[in-house]
């Protein structure tokens, strides 16, 4: 359908201005995170009600117009980039806290409510919502949803996944579904569960109610020296066979720390090629205890030095450092690619030794930040896309480093989701004949393939790759990436 | 094995897997001509490396097993499995979706399930998700299949998530003057951060709770629960509210339930109020209970207090001729959907409502 048509036809169903196609708007809209992908869509839709995108849906589905639901575009996998047949469905006016239950500890939300704004209209009540995602300043919990997003603290308190109980979800086809009780279980299979992490190719979560946690009384947050990366992995092991099972457990390399220094000044242990980051929440009386524990642990693991924050501010500070390394990064490198494989634990200290040979071989410097307890790398590749063929060789490098992780026996991403960027690699994981379950799976809720369309699959077509770089909210500094 | 039952899929007209049959409910099919694949000729745990947290085992392997080797490097099953004594398999645990009352400290079923391989409608091996804690790639089949009631796929494989043992743990029960008083005393825990195993509360309006952590914080966190709850707390062993209590004789029915939060009181009192169905066990943080039903006469009743609050519910052990869901099955109809398109040409017993449940609802 041409432009025209389309605007024509979606003016007889929505009001005027709930609809964009300036071409500063479509140009807004032309990439998310992933900023080596731009693709302008044919109209944007801002719906101002869960009504009118159940009307925008089911004229997609009636026209068979391709639609990309977008929340805040932060996605860094090229998940919510345009199609250019389709339209964008911005969500960020359906930005309503629909209700807080204060008693049973849940909320109920519009897809477009920011993150960190939901934590914060709880805080008085001593409750937050755990998923924390560096990006929660401006990223959606509908995005959240879509790509089960973790963040630091998602090694005990796992993903959003674990954190969604129930939802009204819009499917491709128009049907509007419950799916989950909100009490955390269910009879017969798990909807939910399909339905968080799809990627946005199923339909649209239109309400998400949400789990509420009392706030930890009580952190213990330290930076553990290593001479090795290998000694700061095996300290991790360490830490996690004990039975002690910390709130996260992050590891920084050198190059990490010095950017972090020089962005905000955080301070690391001196001479050191990695840092640990660990850090204990709860109760006041476990957490008394636990410190104990782990403080023994780390003195065992031959740190070279071990800071412990004395207080909030200290804990924020190291917080700061860890979360500002990539936009950090940023500054001292024109462009990267961040990628998000996960590997076994027990593989970590052999796929950081590869990486780093894989680096030297390439000439591409490549800085280590990433979620230990849980084997999610975030190998951060500088390069400069001016001079030519540099972009070529990260990409090469990226590729490697995600097929590194398919052999050791780990994942493409840990969760910032397959999206466009690495759709190649899904048949490293999956045969053909899972590929094709998963396919069947979307049509049956998007029998037309209009959610989303081209991307998570591998035979999809792609747009050509452009530059690599900072997210327009990371040059402001409103955002950093972990 | 896994090509017979591949080929079984493709030559009959409807395959049921079977596991150790500790949930027959789910599987009833009266009238239904199946070909039964029984599971438990694959069995074996096929990878486990105690420092990967993760270990992976044929779906037909007893659970009873799996325990037994964790156990030997003090790693547990944090999502609580039930029937473990029964012989309950890998494979039935996963596709019947049911957790104990120790997944308060960790999470249910569905956080641990890491990845599976099963045979889908189309006689094809299928995986979904990874050997790894941690990843987003591809749709999320590991959950999919929980409480799949075989009805989506022949589970051949699992992954799941382990965890250490807690180093200590403590149980403490209160005897409270009603379902009002310990579902408030519940809730004033619930709303601290306190290393909480398990809340529950029986028929005689008793409260358990469980909590772990580190010896040394062992009376330190009851200090502190003793002070939450005023009243008497007696210190128990760590044994679930029932233990025999889920065996059913005669023409009994066991019915598991999930329901919306804040709905524990008016679901209690319901329960109470019905003549033929007593409550075996209520956990107020997850959404469930336990409930037990004289006999198939007994549901209609069941059926309008689950109505009324949003409830839904399936019969898990007694003699029923089907699966039986009651209450709000409004789930139903995307799972068939789903099912449709994982099983085109419905090889597998379907979710649908049948004459049975119209007889329940009269
Ligand atoms: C600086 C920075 C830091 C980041 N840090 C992290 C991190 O720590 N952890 C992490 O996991 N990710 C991180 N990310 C990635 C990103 O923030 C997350 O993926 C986030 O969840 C995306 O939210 P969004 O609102 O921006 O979604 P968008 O980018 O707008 O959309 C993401 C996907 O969700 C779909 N979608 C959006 N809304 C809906 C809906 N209501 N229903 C169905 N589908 C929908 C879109 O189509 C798209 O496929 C970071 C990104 C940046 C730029």
């Amino acid at each position: 359908m041409s432009r025209d048509t389309i605007v024509d036809s979606l003016l007889s169903i929505l009001p005027a201005d709930r609809l964009q196609n300036s071409a500063s708007a479509l140009a807004a809209f032309q990439s998310d995170g992933l900023t080596a992908f731009a693709v302008q869509p044919r109209a944007i839709v801002v719906p101002r009600s869960a009504e009118e995108v159940v009307q925008t849906v089911q004229w997609c589905h009636r026209q068979g117009v391709p639609f990309v639901a977008r929340g805040s575009g932060t996605s860094l996998s090229g998940g919510s980039l345009p199609h250019a047949d389709g339209i964008v469905i911005a969500l960020n006016r359906l930005n309503r806290v629909l209700e807080v239950d204060l008693p049973n500890r849940r909320a109920v939300v519009e897809p477009g409510v920011i993150n960190s704004v939901l934590t914060s209209m709880v805080a008085h009540a001593g409750l937050y919502y755990a998923p924390d995602p560096s990006s929660q300043q401006v990223c959606t919990i509908g995005g959240n949803v879509a790509f089960n997003s973790g963040g630091a603290h998602c090694l005990k308190y796992g993903m959003t996944s674990n954190h969604v109980l129930a939802m009204k979800m819009l499917l491709a086809d128009g049907e509007l579904v419950d799916v989950g009780l909100g009490g955390g279980e269910c009879i017969g299979p798990d909807l939910l569960g399909l339905m968080v992490g799809s990627e946005g190719l199923l339909g649209i979560a239109l309400e998400i109610t949400v789990k509420l946690m009392p706030r930890p009384e009580k952190f213990h947050t330290v930076l553990a020296g290593y001479d090795t990366l290998q000694q700061a992995g095996a300290a991790v092991a360490t830490i996690i066979g004990s039975g002690l099972l910390p709130a996260a457990i992050e590891i920084m390399d050198r190059l990490s720390m010095q950017a972090a220094t020089a962005a905000v000044g955080a301070r690391y242990p001196e001479n050191v090629e990695a840092v640990l980051i660990v850090e204990l929440d709860g109760s006041t009386e476990s957490v008394d205890t636990e410190r104990c524990l782990l403080d023994e642990l780390l003195s065992k693991s031959g740190a070279s030095e071990v800071i412990v924050a004395a207080d909030a501010q200290e804990r924020a500070t190291i917080w700061k450092g860890r979360k500002s390394v990539f936009s950090a990064v940023g500054h001292l490198s024109p462009d990267f690619i961040v990628q998000d494989g996960v590997v076994p634990r027990s593989q970590l200290g052999f796929a950081l030794q590869r990486i780093e040979a894989m680096s030297r071989e390439a000439g591409i410097a490549v800085a280590n930040v990433f979620h230990a307890g849980d084997g999610n790398l975030h190998p951060l590749i500088m390069f400069d896309g001016r001079k030519p063929g540099e972009l070529q060789n990260a990409e090469r490098l990226a590729e490697k480093i995600v097929q590194l992780c398919i052999e050791l026996g780990g994942s493409i991403t840990g969760e910032h989701g397959v999206g466009m960027e690495k759709r190649q690699f899904l048949p490293g994981m999956f045969s053909e004949d899972s590929l094709d379950c998963m396919r069947r799976t979307r049509i049956a809720c998007d029998p037309k393939e209009i959610a989303n369309r081209g991307k998570m699959f591998p035979d999809a077509e792609a747009p050509a790759l452009g530059m690599y770089g900072l997210h327009p909210l990371e040059k402001q500094g409103v955002a950093s990436r972990m | 094995m896994i090509d017979d039952w591949c080929q079984a899929v493709l030559q009959q007209d409807k395959v049921l897997p079977t596991g150790g049959g500790t949930k027959p409910a789910l599987r009833a099919a009266e009238g239904v001509s199946t070909v039964q694949l029984d599971t438990r000729s694959l069995s074996g745990v096929l990878a486990y490396d105690p420092s990967e947290f993760l270990i992976t085992a044929a779906s037909g392997t007893p659970l009873s097993e799996l325990q037994a080797v964790l156990g030997e490097h003090q790693q547990y099953l944090p999502f609580d499995p039930l029937f473990v004594n029964e012989q309950s398999t890998l494979g039935g645990t996963v596709a019947s979706g049911l957790s104990g009352p120790r997944s308060l400290l960790y999470g249910t079923l569905r956080d641990f399930v890491m990845e599976v391989e099963f045979i889908d409608g189309l006689g094809k091996l299928v995986r979904g998700g990874g050997k790894v804690v941690k990843n987003a790639a591809g749709f999320d089949f590991p959950k999919l299949m929980v409480g799949s009631y075989g009805r989506l796929g022949i589970l051949t494989e699992v992954t799941l998530k382990v965890l250490p043992v807690p180093i200590a743990t403590r149980t403490l029960f209160q005897s409270c003057a009603s379902f009002s008083q310990a579902i408030a005393a519940a809730q004033t825990l619930l709303a601290q951060p306190l290393p909480i195993a398990a809340v529950e509360i029986g028929p005689d309006f008793g409260l358990r709770v469980e909590f772990a952590g580190l010896q040394a914080s062992m009376d330190k966190v009851q200090h502190r629960v003793q002070e939450l709850l005023s009243g008497e707390l007696e210190r128990r062993d760590a044994q679930p509210l029932w233990s025999e209590e889920l065996q059913v004789s005669g023409d009994e029915l066991l019915v598991r339930i999930a329901f919306p939060p804040g709905k524990s009181l008016e679901l209690a009192e319901g329960l109470a109020g019905l003549d033929g169905s007593r409550l075996v066990s209520l956990a107020p943080a997850g959404g469930v209970a336990w409930v037990k039903a004289d006999g198939l006469q007994s549901l209609g009743d069941m059926e309008l207090v689950l109505q009324g609050l949003g409830a839904s519910a399936v019969v898990v052990r007694g003699h029923v001729t089907e699966l039986t869901l009651l209450g709000k099955t409004g789930w139903v109809g995307l799972a068939s959907r789903i099912q449709l398109a994982i099983d085109p040409h419905g090889k597998f017993l379907p979710f649908e409502l049948s004459a049975q449940r119209n007889a329940v609802n009269g």
